[in-house]
């Protein structure tokens, strides 16, 4: 289901290697820049539902700053303990340079 | 000192133009100071870990801080033929009406607004504002002590018995996120105080609600305390309220939590008085993306004291629901009984609920015990109803209202009566 | 369990803890590093050891992660921000090598542990023994048809020595080294601890025991423990733990990762009976896949602190999880222990059951979590905690936490909190004895849902250690 896609910033903007955290009218998620690709993902660790605003990148999975659970980019499988349940991802597309992600509709 | 800022806010308080009695305006400046220097609170900390402490910050700080207390001139009415001993309406225009019925005035009961009573050098507002939750309680209650402007103060002296309820009716001014309700009742005094929260359900602006309610029972008071917040949905809601209990003073608490967005409340009562009792009943529904905080308190302080809690919550949708239920029993206070449940019942797949119900027990001569459960409609009574020749939605609404109705049935007068419609409206409501 | 009570009067038993475990012996050792921690202890810790670079690497990551890391903000933040990291022993190494037999073993250690009775049983029940000293495992022995059968039972650095590659998939895997401070600390200093894979189907019928001996003062006892049970096989592995008593504290912060492949089943039993200056802060954690069941069974009666919550995911469908546990708090002891248990696959199920005891100013805290996700449909949780209070002066705390994410899940949750009641002293001690057999055998009940899954010995052992901590309770 892809619902409506929603402008979050300029692609230029994210650095590669780096994870930003975003509002999407509502949806609290982060862009992360991994080999020039930009993927969204939730910004809620499965394992205690903290913030991965400040998740660094370790190869293609996000890791969460605090337990260092490991979240697939593309997928948001969990990789590591202490997290076994994945995350939410979002489409990505980029418009004129600008960052669009889709959040499906309730 | 580095202090932590969340608003570009000058720290200085504003001067005392409006000539506030220096009690009020001292208390008022350093609850500033205090708001200033207290970091927002840390997820890490105990209440804070499911609610994002950003839902309640006052973004307009700075039109609100410049102005006083003085300016609400409330208008004092006579009340009769009413199913209510006295009413308090707080208008969505930031006016409050107050009625009271001439009987009530003649035992001396006093129902005016809080700022009036600040004012006059005879009423006792000073020796109890702030004493309960007071500027070093939180961030946020420090920011409601600090800038309330619209409030309530009721004070019944000794020996009144007030039989019908006085009703304090509330509705959100979207200009003024605060409001402060007193409450001091005397030794041997009965009242029912009904706070709703439930008129002004209709806003679609975003909003915000800081409020902070402190409750005196003096010694052998038999209170009633009755809050249904229903307030509307674009809302994010704080409240605080604390309750104290004098010598074998009793405590009938009720709190229906159906609206707001995201809603965070921290309800208690002190049990400072031997033999004192506090009954603490909940209803909480949550729908659609609503989130609920609560957070009860009951602390005893003095022997042979008798707590119960009845918490219940409801989720439907994709909701979520936390519930913290801490017991305290302090050193020396011999033979308190505490007991407490929360039961969640969860409608659909979705919603999110979390139940911490917590024990600190620092002496030997108690009973206490706590019970938690969580899960789905019971499916044998779902299949006994339905084998009875109930459809599956009068099933599930025979259980909801088997569910809520003991809560519902202590709540006097029409309240009630709202409460179940709002409850059985939300059950029925779509997605 | 009255025989109990008359067999040993407890008037007699002279033993005190210093007596039994706490005594000491003199410092004799092959090697002792110097005080506080840093990269180059680390480093000296893996070339003793002769590790391969990987897991030198991890060290050094991981001691990274533990110096950036915070303390925890909960639980006993005074004791922990008390903690002198620069005033431990990281790594003691008391003999040169382990030993086969127990004439290989120094006198010193090997008197430590008759007195505690190892050599014993091992003869009377068990399968197999480590046992460690300070850094190192001294002595290990496993039955050899055991062994024939493909089990592995060894040290961890045994194990990762003579099994590489085993240990290298899954060792850290469970718990990362990112996990939590005092993980963090573990994976950067390990030393010691078991490792053993039970091959499928295979049954081993008797438990393995490892024992953990602290003896110098300051010490920091770090021991590493990753036990392996393939496909429908099954394992009780049981430890214990002592250490003299001393002034100034030591620190003992053990990782002990479980891993139960399908329909497999492990057993963790833990006595810990650390004298009251060590701090015991552990990070324990299982995995249990499809139908496998893991089962904690943790008894905590020593220790000045102890911070402790046994850990089970429930990640295949199936899977069960119970964690059984008591804690015993006397005189300035925090007890602050508790359980975890993470549901992530349909129909899984889980109980525990907590009891406590709290005496003469003591404190036990139980504190748990119960996850449920969205994946764990018609899963099942019970929780039950029980609180006892001996006295006015003790102090008892329950701190669960549900956070249910799941449809059709059923989770019940109880505590109580008491006092010994008196109509059940008075009706004992009508019978004929005295107020102190009376509430020992008020406590033994209170705990024997704890005791009668021990095997015998310990069982017994158990309710000694009670006598000893509830001598003159009264008054």
């Amino acid at each position: 289901m892809v619902g409506e896609y929603i402008a979050l910033g300029r692609a230029e903007e994210i650095a590669e290697g780096e994870v930003r955290p975003y509002d999407a009218n509502g949806t609290s998620l982060v862009l992360a820049k991994y080999h020039g690709e930009i993927y969204a993902l939730a910004n809620l660790c499965s394992h205690d539902g903290g913030d991965l605003g400040e998740a660094d990148l370790v190869g293609d999975c996000l890791r969460c700053p605090r337990h260092g659970a490991r979240f697939d980019l593309k997928t948001g499988a969990a990789k590591s303990m202490p997290a076994v349940v994945g995350i939410d991802t979002y489409d990505v597309k980029i418009e004129n340079g600008i960052v669009m992600v889709a959040i499906p509709r309730e | 000192m580095k202090t932590t800022l969340h608003h570009n806010t000058e720290i200085s308080f504003r001067e005392n133009a409006e000539k506030e009695p220096s009690w009020l305006y001292d208390l008022r400046k350093t609850s500033w100071e205090s708001f200033h220097s207290l970091p927002l609170p840390d997820r890490v900390a105990h209440l804070w870990r499911y609610t994002k402490p950003e839902n309640f910050v006052d973004n307009n700080l700075d039109s609100t801080v410049a102005t006083g207390t003085v300016g609400i001139q409330p208008v004092m009415r006579e009340l009769s033929d009413s199913s209510f001993e006295a009413e308090v309406t707080s208008n969505f225009d930031g006016t409050q009406e107050f009625k009271i019925s001439t009987d009530l005035t003649r035992q001396g009961v006093i129902l005016e607004s809080l700022a009036a009573a600040a004012f006059q050098a005879d009423r006792p507002a000073a020796n109890y504002l702030g004493k309960l939750i007071g500027f070093d309680f939180g961030k946020f209650e420090a920011a409601n002590l600090a800038l309330w402007k619209k409030g309530v103060f009721l004070c019944i002296p000794d020996n009144v018995v007030v039989e019908k309820p006085i009703r304090m009716s509330y509705s959100p001014t979207a200009s003024d996120p605060y409001f402060r309700v007193l409450i001091v009742i005397g030794k041997h005094s009965r009242a029912t105080v009904i706070d709703d929260y439930s008129s002004g359900n209709n806003s679609d602006k975003a909003g915000l609600f800081n409020g902070v309610t402190e409750l005196f029972a003096d010694d052998y008071a038999q209170v009633r305390y009755i809050t249904l917040q229903n307030m509307p949905s674009s809302y994010n809601c704080y409240f605080t309220q604390r309750a104290r209990l004098g010598r074998e003073t009793s405590l009938y608490s009720i709190y229906g939590g159906l609206g707001g967005g995201n809603s965070k409340a921290n309800v208690g009562t002190i049990l400072a008085g031997p033999r004192s009792d506090s009954r603490l009943f909940g209803v909480v529904f949550a729908d659609h993306s609503q989130h609920f905080d609560y957070h009860t308190l009951h602390h005893h302080q003095a022997e042979e004291s008798y707590s119960n809690i009845d918490f219940k919550v409801i989720l439907k949708n994709k909701s979520t629901s936390a519930y913290t239920g801490l017991i305290k029993i302090d050193e020396k206070t011999r033979n308190c009984q505490a007991y407490q449940i929360n039961r969640n019942l969860l409608l659909n797949k979705g919603p999110r609920a979390e139940s911490i119900p917590e024990l600190e027990i620092l002496t030997d001569e108690v009973q206490c015990t706590h019970g938690a459960t969580m899960g789905p409609l019971d499916p044998d009574m779902l299949f006994y109803l339905k084998s009875r020749g109930f459809n599956h939605e009068e099933a599930v609404r025979m259980i909801i209202e088997g569910f809520i109705e003991p809560t519902a049935a202590q709540i006097p007068s029409e309240l009630g009566d709202t409460m179940r419609r709002l409850v059985f409206t939300k059950l029925e409501g779509g997605n | 369990m009255a025989e109990i009570i008359k067999n040993n009067n407890i008037a007699d038993i002279g033993d005190n803890y210093a007596e039994k475990y706490g005594f000491r012996d003199p410092e004799e050792y092959f090697h002792k590093g110097a005080r506080g921690i840093n990269h180059e202890v680390v480093e000296m810790i893996s070339r003793m050891k002769k590790e391969p670079e990987w897991m030198r690497r991890f060290r050094h990551e991981s001691l990274d992660i533990f110096l950036s890391k915070p303390m925890p903000r909960w639980g006993n933040t005074r004791i922990l921000n008390d903690i002198d990291f620069d005033n431990i022993f990281y790594y003691i190494r008391p003999m040169e090598n382990q030993g086969k037999t127990w004439e290989e073993i120094p006198d010193n250690i090997k008197n430590t542990f008759e007195r505690l009775g190892i050599p014993e049983a091992e003869r009377k029940f068990l399968a197999g023994v480590s046992a460690q000293y300070e850094s190192e495992v001294v002595y290990h022995s496993f039955h050899e048809d055991l062994a024939k059968q493909g089990v592995i039972f060894l040290d961890m650095d045994s194990g990762l020595r003579e099994h590489g590659d085993l240990v290298k998939e899954y060792f850290s895997t469970i718990i990362p080294n990112t996990d939590n401070k005092f993980a963090a600390l573990n994976s950067a200093v390990w030393s010691g601890g078991s490792f053993i894979y039970v091959p499928p189907g295979i049954d081993v019928k008797i438990p393995l025991q490892a024992y953990f001996r602290i003896n110098a003062e300051n010490m920091g006892q770090f021991e590493r423990t990753l036990i392996i049970a393939d496909k429908g096989s099954r394992i009780h592995y049981i430890e214990g733990c002592t250490a003299p008593t001393y002034t100034s504290e030591s620190l003992h912060s053990a990782v002990v990762e479980l891993l139960a492949l399908e329909g497999a089943y492990i057993r963790y039993t833990t006595i810990q009976n650390w004298s009251h200056n060590i701090l015991n802060l552990v990070t324990k954690r299982a995995v249990a896949h499809k139908n496998a069941t893991v089962e904690w069974v943790d008894g905590n009666l020593g220790s000045r602190l102890t911070m402790k919550y046994p850990c089970v995911y429930l990640v295949g469908e199936g899977a069960k999880g119970e964690i059984l546990s008591i804690a015993f708090a006397g005189n300035g002891q925090h007890q602050d222990a508790g359980a975890k248990v993470i549901h992530a696959a349909p129909r899984t199920s889980s109980r525990i059951t907590s009891k406590s005891i709290s005496k003469a100013g003591g404190r036990a805290s139980y504190r748990g979590l119960v996850k449920v996700h969205p994946q764990a449909v018609g899963s099942k949780v019970s929780v039950e905690c029980d609180a006892l209070l001996i006295d006015g002066a003790s102090r008892s705390d329950t701190y669960p936490t549900m956070e249910i994410d799941a449809d059709n899940v059923r989770i019940e949750h109880e505590a109580r909190v008491s006092k010994v009641a008196e109509e059940q002293l008075f009706y004992l001690t009508s019978r004929g004895l005295s107020e102190d057999e009376a509430r020992l055998l008020i406590i033994n009940g209170f705990i024997e849902p704890f005791t009668k899954e021990l095997p015998m010995e310990y069982a017994v052992e158990l309710n000694r250690l009670i006598e000893l901590e509830m001598e003159g309770s009264v008054g």
